[in-house]
C-alpha cells in the first residue's frame, strides 16, 4: 500500500502524473485543449503499450517521452521549428532575482515559461516540470549535454526577463 | 558558451549539484573545482538555485482543467481497444435516459443483475472493522489525534519525492507513497514533529474530503505488540483513523471524516 506497487495501476499512475504531464504539455502547446488531447493520447497509448515497459522506475520517464513525441508528431515542424541556437541573447548572470519569481502565480509562471522560445522551452520545460536531470533532457530530446546546459542557460535568461516585464 | 565564460561555469556548477555523475567526467570536474574558486560564479550560483526552487514550486501550481482527471479515468486499459483516437469528449459516454434502454433485452439484464449483486451486497455488506487495538497502542493513537493540527506550521513543501528528502533530512520517516485513494499532488507541506516524545514525520493532503494528515513512526518507538498487516479503522475525538504497520514503520492516517469514508481511500 505504502510501497510502490509491482505494476502501477492505471488510476494511481493517472494521480501521480496527470497535472505534470497537462502543465508539460501546456507548456508546449501553449493551448490547454491540446495539451488534454496530449495528456489523453499519453495515457491511451499507456493503456495499449505499458505492459511492455518491464522496468517501474522508468515509468515516470516514459509517460514524459511519449507525450513530448505526441507533441513533435502533431505539430506542423516547418511551421514551428526554428533553430534559434546562435541567437545572441542579452546575459543576466549575476542577478537572477528571485523576487520577481515569487511575485507571479502558477498561471503567470505557465505563461511566461510559453513565451520562451521553444527551443530552449522544451528543456526548460523538462527541468522544472519533470524535474529532469540534465543526462535525462540530452536522452529525452536527443541532444548532448553541452547543449542542454546552453539551452537552459539561455532560456533562463529569457524566462527572467519574461518575468520582469510581466511584474513591471 | 565559451568554456571560460561565467554562463558556462555556472551551468557547470549547476549540472554537477543535478547530476553527480557528470563528475566522472575528469575535464567536467576540472571546470567545477574551478568555478567553485570563483566567488561571482558561487554567489551567481546561489542565486541561480534559488530562482530554480521559486520558479519550480510556481510553475507546478498552474491550473490543471477539472475535469481531465475522470476524462482519463474513462480511459482505463480494458476500455482501451474501443477508444481508438476518439476525442476527448467521447472517452465518457454521455448519460442515456434508463427508461429508453429499458426495453433491450440486454439493459433489462443489467438492471436484474444489478438488483441481484444490491440484494447480495445487503446480505453480506460489512462496514469497516473498529479496530480492536491494545490499550497502550489505542492510548498512543489518542495523543496523536488529540494533537493533530496543534502548533502545525507546515513546512511548505508540495512535490512528493520533495517531501520524503525533506523530511529525511531531519530525520523523520515518510511512506514511499500515500494510499492509493490520495493524490500525491495534493500534499500542500510536511513537519517533522514528536507525539509524546516519539518521532514523526507528518505530511498533509488537502483533498476534496478535507485535511488529511499522514503520519509515519518507527515501529519500535511505537508501543504496537502485532503487526497491522491492513488499515484498521477506529473513530477518535473528532477524526477517524487508520492504522497499519509495514516492515518498520507505522502508519496512521487522521481525516474529519466519516470512517468508512476513510477506508474508501484504500
Amino acid at each position: 500500500m505504502t510501497d510502490t506497487p509491482e505494476s502501477p495501476d492505471f488510476q494511481s499512475l493517472v494521480d501521480e502524473y496527470y497535472e505534470a504531464l497537462y502543465r508539460f504539455g501546456y507548456s508546449l502547446a501553449k493551448n490547454g485543449s491540446d495539451a488534454s488531447d496530449l495528456v489523453q493520447e499519453t495515457f491511451r497509448i499507456w493503456a495499449e503499450k505499458g505492459d511492455a515497459l518491464r522496468d517501474n522506475s522508468k515509468v515516470k520517464s516514459w509517460l514524459f517521452t511519449t507525450l513530448y513525441r505526441e507533441f513533435l508528431r502533431s505539430r506542423r515542424r516547418d511551421r514551428f521549428h526554428a533553430d534559434v541556437e546562435d541567437d545572441v541573447l542579452a546575459r543576466d548572470f549575476a542577478a537572477p532575482d528571485t523576487s520577481v519569481t515569487r511575485r507571479v502565480d502558477g498561471r503567470e509562471a505557465m505563461e511566461a515559461l510559453q513565451e520562451v522560445d521553444e527551443v530552449y522551452r522544451e528543456p526548460l520545460a523538462l527541468f522544472y516540470i519533470e524535474d529532469a536531470s540534465y543526462k535525462e533532457i540530452a536522452e529525452r530530446l536527443e541532444i548532448p549535454i553541452g547543449t542542454v546546459m546552453s539551452r537552459l542557460s539561455r532560456g533562463k535568461a529569457q524566462l527572467r526577463s519574461i518575468l520582469r516585464q510581466k511584474v513591471e | 558558451m565559451e568554456r571560460t565564460d561565467p554562463d558556462y561555469l555556472l551551468e557547470c556548477l549547476l549540472a554537477g549539484e543535478r547530476d553527480p555523475s557528470l563528475l566522472d567526467d575528469s575535464a567536467f570536474m576540472a571546470t567545477v573545482e574551478a568555478a567553485r574558486t570563483d566567488p561571482t560564479v558561487m554567489r551567481a550560483f546561489r542565486e541561480a538555485r534559488l530562482f530554480d526552487e521559486t520558479f519550480r514550486t510556481q510553475i507546478n501550481q498552474a491550473p490543471v482543467p477539472g475535469d481531465l482527471r475522470a476524462r482519463l479515468l474513462g480511459l482505463t486499459p480494458a476500455q482501451e481497444a474501443d477508444a481508438g483516437n476518439a476525442p476527448v469528449t467521447d472517452v465518457i459516454p454521455p448519460p442515456q435516459s434508463f427508461w429508453s434502454n429499458f426495453g433491450h433485452w440486454s439493459a433489462f439484464g443489467g438492471a436484474a443483475a444489478a438488483i441481484a449483486l444490491f440484494a447480495i451486497s445487503l446480505t453480506f455488506f460489512r462496514p469497516p472493522a473498529v479496530a480492536d487495538w491494545d490499550p497502550s497502542f489505542r492510548e498512543f493513537v489518542s495523543n496523536v489525534e488529540s494533537t493533530a493540527g496543534q502548533n502545525e506550521e507546515l513546512d511548505p513543501i508540495n512535490q512528493w519525492s520533495e517531501v520524503r528528502s525533506h523530511l529525511a533530512s531531519l530525520g523523520s520517516p515518510s511512506p514511499e507513497r500515500p494510499p492509493r485513494g490520495i493524490c500525491p499532488t495534493r500534499t500542500v507541506g510536511c513537519k517533522a514533529l514528536e507525539v509524546r516524545g516519539v518521532k514523526a514525520g507528518m505530511i498533509c493532503f488537502d483533498t476534496e474530503h478535507g485535511i488529511l494528515r499522514l503520519y509515519t513512526f518507527r515501529r519500535a518507538d511505537v508501543p504496537l505488540k502485532n503487526c497491522i498487516d491492513a488499515p484498521e479503522f477506529r473513530r477518535i475525538g473528532d477524526h477517524s483513523v487508520a492504522a497499519w504497520s509495514k516492515d518498520d514503520e507505522v502508519f496512521m492516517l487522521l481525516g474529519d471524516m466519516d470512517v468508512q469514508l476513510m477506508a474508501s481511500l484504500f
